[in-house]
């Protein structure tokens, strides 16, 4: 019965995959320039000729519903296309930059929610003390600063004026890992590589904490609400009557029904962390995906462009998916409906 | 019912419980002295607000923010609750004293199976909870086929089976005293009718005590030895079901009883007349006396306790006063 659905809501991102394919191809026609354009813009001794070689080379003088069918047909076929700025494999790029996109990602969920899951109980357990106004105004905080102010801040702070971390990049030179799965503090830790695995920690601080405040600031908010509902629960006070220590009526009871809602919102966090990472992998000279869109942006890259956003697109919808697992998982509601 | 003992189960005496709100300080119990005895099942009853869930939630030390027992001491079995923190009073909770809660569908944690709900309560204390045990308490609450059952979600079971889980789970201690409050008010009628059998059934064959909260007058006089008609966070009168309900001598209580709906054609209810006593504010002399049909200026005076009526306790200055034995009245309610 579970896996029906499981496999129903998997079927279901496939129209919403075409759906972004379509709309980031018309997007990227939508920008002033071509490639082209942008390829010769420096050049002043081009014929218009040579221009619209390179143009048919590219396919570029097709209309746009030609170019967009063969789009779509080679992407059925797991053909992402070629980047014309990066003279290379569209699905080479996108999978050599995934490992870091991903790492950074997982590592800034891991502090979002290292802060925000026990901030968000223990606000809510203490109500209205100063901890959890303390808190409450950081998160406000954490919400309202852009990750790029906060990366630039954290890189002066850190980087410029203590000289503790790295300001850029994933790896010093000479200390990448030898590569297994392309994740650098994994691989470090395969090859027991203990130099390079220190390095790389120390590159993924401060861009993880310039991602990850702003989804531990809105996750702490939601876990503190839905905490503080679900410790006024009869359930809880029944608990207590059981004789059942605090901190297991708040972990076991309040806590397991809090993470109910708190589980949809975080999958949503982690998608829009996504969006974040572009910001952050530029600032940081983050070698992921992020950087590959902006700088396919700014060359008009078409087929990299697409091809990452649709990467992104499968993320969201994965991500969400599993979000929604998780809450049928916690919630038995959703799953056992019979009645004696 | 089971002949209730001598020992006292449960002694609380001069209990005061302050809600100290944005608004002021409400005064949700002002004062109440009862006792329980081993094996007695004692009624409390009153409208909504007058201090009956607050008097039970105080015997646990569960008042919920912002309420605080303010003065007075309760004793179970001889400790004194009011002393008990951490460990004492988790042993206190479910152990010595168990709790029905009005609402099984809210009060079950819909997350946990009924089986993990129940061993959790047994392994708080200490207790063998083996599958063996809970198919057993299950058992002994009525519910078919326990085993499946202990595999099952609240949800997935009725009201009234939620209710069984409720009392199998407060059963499983073994605990000297179990305060239910208002236990089938969430259920439909034939459902409150096994209820209240079931938890007869424990109080003869495990002379567990019980304190019923409870504001059907009819449901009281069928389960209790003894009843306490509270009103704004007093108790006004406290004596055997019997003499209490069938001879009412506090205008309140017999208020109650002229609210009670009956089969016969054409006999009227009769409310009483005014709105609740208003709890933050700090009442003179008798808190019923706005609504009394039977006031006299002395009624202003404080009565510091209940008067002894010979056969019951009352709050009420004009207990004695000859007109006030209508019994007759009384008893055309038909709650004798």
């Amino acid at each position: 019965m579970r896996g029906v659905k499981i496999l129903e809501r998997a079927l279901a991102a496939l129209p919403i995959m075409l759906g972004v394919c379509i709309v980031v191809f018309l997007f990227m026609r939508l920008l002033p320039g071509d490639p082209v354009d942008i390829m010769l813009g420096e050049a002043s001794n081009v014929t218009q000729e040579e221009i619209d070689a390179l143009r048919s080379q590219f396919n570029l003088d097709d209309p746009l519903h030609v170019q967009l069918a063969s789009y779509l047909m080679r992407v059925l076929k797991g053909d992402l296309g070629y980047s014309i700025s990066r003279s290379s494999n569209v699905g080479k790029l996108l999978l050599e930059a995934l490992p870091a996109t991903v790492e950074l990602a997982l590592a800034a969920i891991l502090i979002a929610l290292a802060v925000a899951v026990p901030l968000g109980i223990i606000t809510a357990v203490k109500h209205k003390s100063l901890i959890d106004r303390s808190s409450m105004a950081c998160s406000f905080l954490g919400i309202s600063m852009p990750a790029f102010w906060l990366g630039i801040v954290l890189i002066l702070i850190f980087s410029v004026h203590l000289k503790w971390l790295p300001t850029s990049g994933r790896a010093t030179y000479g200390l990448v890992p030898s590569h297994v799965t392309g994740f650098y503090v994994l691989d470090s830790i395969l090859t027991g590589n203990l130099p390079a695995l220190k390095d790389s920690l120390r590159h993924l601080v401060l861009p993880s904490i310039a991602l990850g405040a702003a989804p531990a600031a809105v996750i702490t908010r939601i876990i503190r609400s839905s905490m503080l509902e679900t410790l006024r629960k009869d359930y809880v006070t029944y608990a207590r009557a059981k004789g059942v220590a605090e901190w297991a009526v708040i972990i076991k009871h309040a806590f397991r029904n809090a993470l109910i809602p708190a589980v949809t919102v975080t999958g949503l966090e982690i998608g829009g962390l996504l969006g974040g990472n572009m910001v952050v992998e530029t600032i940081f000279g983050w070698p992921g995906m992020g950087r590959l869109v902006v700088d396919g942006i700014f060359s008009r890259d078409y087929s990299l462009v697409q091809g990452a956003v649709m990467v992104y697109g499968l993320t969201f919808v994965t991500v969400n998916l599993i979000a929604d697992i998780l809450y049928t998982w916690l919630n038995p509601k959703l799953v056992v409906g019979e009645k004696v | 019912m089971a002949a209730p003992g001598d020992k006292e189960v449960l002694s609380i005496k001069g209990l005061q419980v302050c809600y100290r709100t944005d608004r002021g300080p409400v005064r949700a119990v002002r004062g109440v002295d009862l006792s329980v005895r081993e094996g007695e099942i004692v009624g409390l009853v009153g409208e909504s607000g007058c201090g009956k869930s607050a008097t039970l939630l105080s015997v646990m030390r569960l008042l919920p923010f912002p309420g605080e027992i303010v003065a007075g001491s309760i004793e179970v079995d001889g400790t004194d609750v009011l002393a008990l923190n951490g460990k004492g009073l988790q042993a206190l909770r479910g152990g010595t004293v168990a709790m029905v809660f009005q609402d099984p569908m809210s009060t079950l944690n819909p997350a946990h199976q009924i089986g993990a709900q129940m061993k959790e309560a047994l392994r708080v204390h200490g207790l063998p909870s083996t599958r063996s045990v809970l198919v057993d308490l299950l058992k002994e609450v009525g519910i078919p086929s326990p085993e499946t059952v202990l595999g099952y979600y609240p949800h997935q079971l009725s009201g009234g089976m939620q209710q069984r889980v409720m009392i199998a789970i407060s059963l499983s201690c073994r605990p000297k005293l179990i305060l239910a409050d208002e236990p089938t008010t969430a259920l439909d009628v034939t459902i409150e009718a096994q209820i209240l059998d079931l938890l007869r059934q424990i109080n003869r064959d495990r002379g567990t005590a019980i304190v019923l909260v409870t504001h059907n007058l009819a449901v009281a006089s069928q389960f209790c030895h003894r009843i306490a008609v509270m009103y704004a966070g007093q108790i006004v009168e406290e004596g055997s079901v019997k003499d209490v309900l069938s001879r009412p001598l506090h205008p309140y209580t017999r208020g109650l009883i002229g609210c009670i709906p009956r089969f016969r054609k054409g006999v009227p209810l009769t409310p009483i007349r005014g709105q609740v006593a208003d709890l933050s504010e700090n009442h003179e002399g008798c808190a019923f006396y706005p609504r009394c049909d039977k006031a006299v200026p002395g009624c202003l005076e404080t009565l510091e306790s209940l008067l002894d009526a010979g056969d019951r306790m009352v709050r009420c200055h004009r207990y004695g006063v000859p007109e006030y034995g209508d019994v007759a009245a009384a008893q055309d309610s038909g709650c004798s």
